[in-house]
């Protein structure tokens, strides 16, 4: 296991590696000169010039890539062009907030998708089941925004018993949840169906039974522990996904994320914020994936077994 | 043979599917003494697996269901217990190992937390307590170092030793019977010769009663004393493994027994029997077996068998052995 875990750990920094290797070659071929953005058409050529210079992009390109390892490989992505603060600063802010709302979204989803889940596989085939399978059809139909904007019209406007934009007290956090967790919950919910219903059917569920176990142990031990796998790896990519932010739930809900900082990033051409978020994503998405590979291992030895040799 | 523990009667257990009613088992009766082995022989299809899931109740509901009977373990009714009952019997009175070594045990637990859940829920014992009596009941069935692989998975163990697994769960709480759903089916030769001789050692030292299900004569001959012949959800006949052996009266039986390959004698080929086991919710009037049997008259196509009493404690269903089969003509 140990073993293991250093070879991950070594492939995870390789990764890295590529990622802001392709990003930095990437925004440097695109069009789009960020200086040209950020003076508008009004500044003569030796303007342009010399601003270029305090930026440091008139530097080769392998000195500016250097450079911006050195500083990334210490969290540190320079200063963002337009807001004039360390990138890594504008960065953890937007982290706190989509983090905060992110926990609530990942609670929400698998604790409602996991009991709804559960419930729809002992109930099979009755009523109870039709109806959760129905709206967990639903859930994953209906795009998140579009459920932002119904929530906010009927809770906001037509109720009023919740605040519609912001995230300034616990019951903001009410509505963007329930729009951005929905579809997550809906799909956990079948997901965990599904294979709880083929953990129930498996032989070793009979054996349970005959040794005297009962029912509710039987779902919630030999069950659940056999359904996890899949429901965990769904949970790794909702993980990775919410940490990454919403554009359209945090446009819609005005809250200042890490989803509504990168797309503003982008049309400015902010480079170095660019990069910042770029970075971070991948570590989040490869952070994710070796957490979620581990925590394999430690649901299932037959995995386990499976790396060491 | 001493006092009786089980004594079904009459037990019938449909199957309501969407094709019709499968009647999987119908009218079955039979006893079994303290101690003693009963051997469940037929074909697939013929009812043996459904007899033992409804002993124990595990029929799986829908689309099973067990119509009518009694199932009575030292008198009382099984049939008749709430769900929570059931659960205290089971594994601790009666317990069952299952055909599937390879997946009948839960693949995400250590076979040591598999044996000690049995003892932990039948058994005020803690578990350190429950943990040395799993390493003594898998050193009981003969796993070499159990101390070590009491903290195996499943899958680090070979089909023979799962197997073994699964007779120290079926043990732990020192059952009155034990019920054996073709036990050695899945695996080899060997290995199945090893686990049958641990069912006839654990019977004799711990007198515990066993039911064993199989379709092989032979392994019945190895372990029991008694054999019931089940035929599309019905006992054909039933017998000691002497008498049934030496003297098969019922047309099905004698046909089972030519079809077992005789080492050293050569035949042109392999006696089978013609014709396929009945469909279970089409069932053919008369006798369930006439429309394979050599010797079917016109009654035997129209009139049901009953369950006809034998010199010697035998019981045979077929028209051979009633008055009726002298009254009609044969030609």
């Amino acid at each position: 296991m140990i073993k293991y875990t250093i070879k991950r750990l070594l492939q995870t920094l390789i990764v890295l590696f590529g990622v802001s290797l392709i990003t930095f070659v990437m925004l440097n071929i695109a069009p789009g000169d960020p200086v040209g953005v950020m003076l508008a058409k009004r500044a003569d050529q030796e303007t342009i010039d010399r601003v270029r210079h305090e930026m440091g992009l008139d530097k080769p390109y392998v000195e500016q890539y250097i450079e911006f390892i050195k500083g990334a490989v210490v969290g540190d992505f320079g200063d963002s062009y337009f807001q004039h603060k360390p990138v890594s600063e504008i960065l953890a802010g937007a982290f706190r907030i989509t983090a905060s709302l992110g926990l609530w979204v990942i609670l929400f989803s698998i604790v409602f998708g996991i009991l709804f889940g559960i419930s729809a596989a002992v109930l099979r085939g009755s009523w109870g089941d039709k109806l959760i399978i129905f709206f967990s059809t639903l859930g994953m139909a209906m795009p998140s925004f579009w459920i932002a904007i119904i929530l906010q019209i009927v809770f906001g406007l037509k109720l009023k018993i919740l605040p519609i934009s912001g995230l300034y007290s616990m019951s903001s956090y009410i509505l963007p949840t329930v729009a951005l967790g929905l579809i997550y919950a809906a799909s956990i919910a079948r997901l965990c169906r599904t294979n709880m219903l083929d953990a129930l059917n498996q032989d070793y569920v009979r054996t349970a039974r005959a040794k005297g176990v009962s029912e509710f142990k039987i779902v919630m031990q030999h069950g659940l522990k056999n359904a996890a796998i899949p429901i965990i790896t769904y949970i790794g990519i909702l993980i990775k996904s919410i940490l990454g932010g919403s554009v359209l739930v945090e446009t819609v809900f005005s809250i200042p994320g890490l989803g509504k900082t990168m797309v503003d990033s982008i049309t400015q051409r902010d480079i170095r914020l660019i990069q910042g978020c770029t970075i971070y994503i991948a570590v989040v998405f490869v952070v994710a994936n070796l957490i979620i590979d581990l925590v394999y291992g430690l649901l299932d030895p037959r995995i386990r077994v499976g790396q060491e040799a | 043979m001493g006092e009786k523990l089980l004594q079904v009667k009459n037990l019938s257990t449909y199957f309501y599917t969407d094709e019709g009613i499968v009647y999987a088992l119908d009218d079955v009766s039979f006893d079994l003494g303290r101690g003693e082995a009963l051997g469940i022989v037929g074909e697939s299809g013929s009812g043996k697996s459904v007899t033992a899931l409804s002993i124990i109740r595990l029929v799986q509901s829908p689309p099973g269901k067990i119509v009518a009977g009694e199932v009575l373990l030292d008198g009382e009714d099984l049939l008749k217990k709430s769900k929570a009952e059931m659960r205290h019997i089971r594994g601790e009175k009666v317990s069952m190992i299952f055909q599937e070594p390879m997946t009948a045990l839960n693949p995400v637990f250590t076979v040591g937390r598999q044996i000690m859940e049995s003892i932990l829920i039948h058994q005020h014992k803690t578990k350190k307590e429950a943990r040395e009596q799993a390493i003594e009941m898998l050193r009981l069935v003969g796993i070499p170092a159990p101390e070590k692989r009491i903290d195996d998975y499943p899958h680090q163990m070979s089909g023979g030793m799962r197997q073994r697994v699964m007779i120290a769960i079926a043990l732990c709480c020192n059952p009155q019977l034990l019920i054996c759903d073709e036990p050695t089916t899945a695996l080899d030769v060997t290995i199945q010769a090893q686990i049958l001789e641990l069912i006839r050692d654990i019977r004799e030292r711990l007198g515990t009663s066993v039911i064993l299900i199989t379709h092989d004569l032979g392994v019945v001959a190895q372990v029991t004393d008694k054999v019931i012949i089940m035929y599309a959800g019905k006992v054909m006949e039933y017998g000691t493994v002497r008498q049934i052996f030496t003297d098969p009266l019922h047309p099905y039986t004698a046909a089972l027994m030519r079809s077992i390959p005789v080492i050293g004698k050569k035949t042109e080929r392999l006696n089978v029997i013609r014709g396929m086991v009945p469909s279970l919710s089409k069932r053919p009037e008369g006798c369930l077996f006439h429309p394979r049997c050599d010797e079917a008259c016109d009654l035997c196509r129209t009139v049901r068998p009953e369950l006809t009493d034998m010199p010697g404690g035998r019981q045979v269903r077929c028209h051979k052995y009633t008055d009726k089969w002298e009254e009609t003509s044969h030609d």
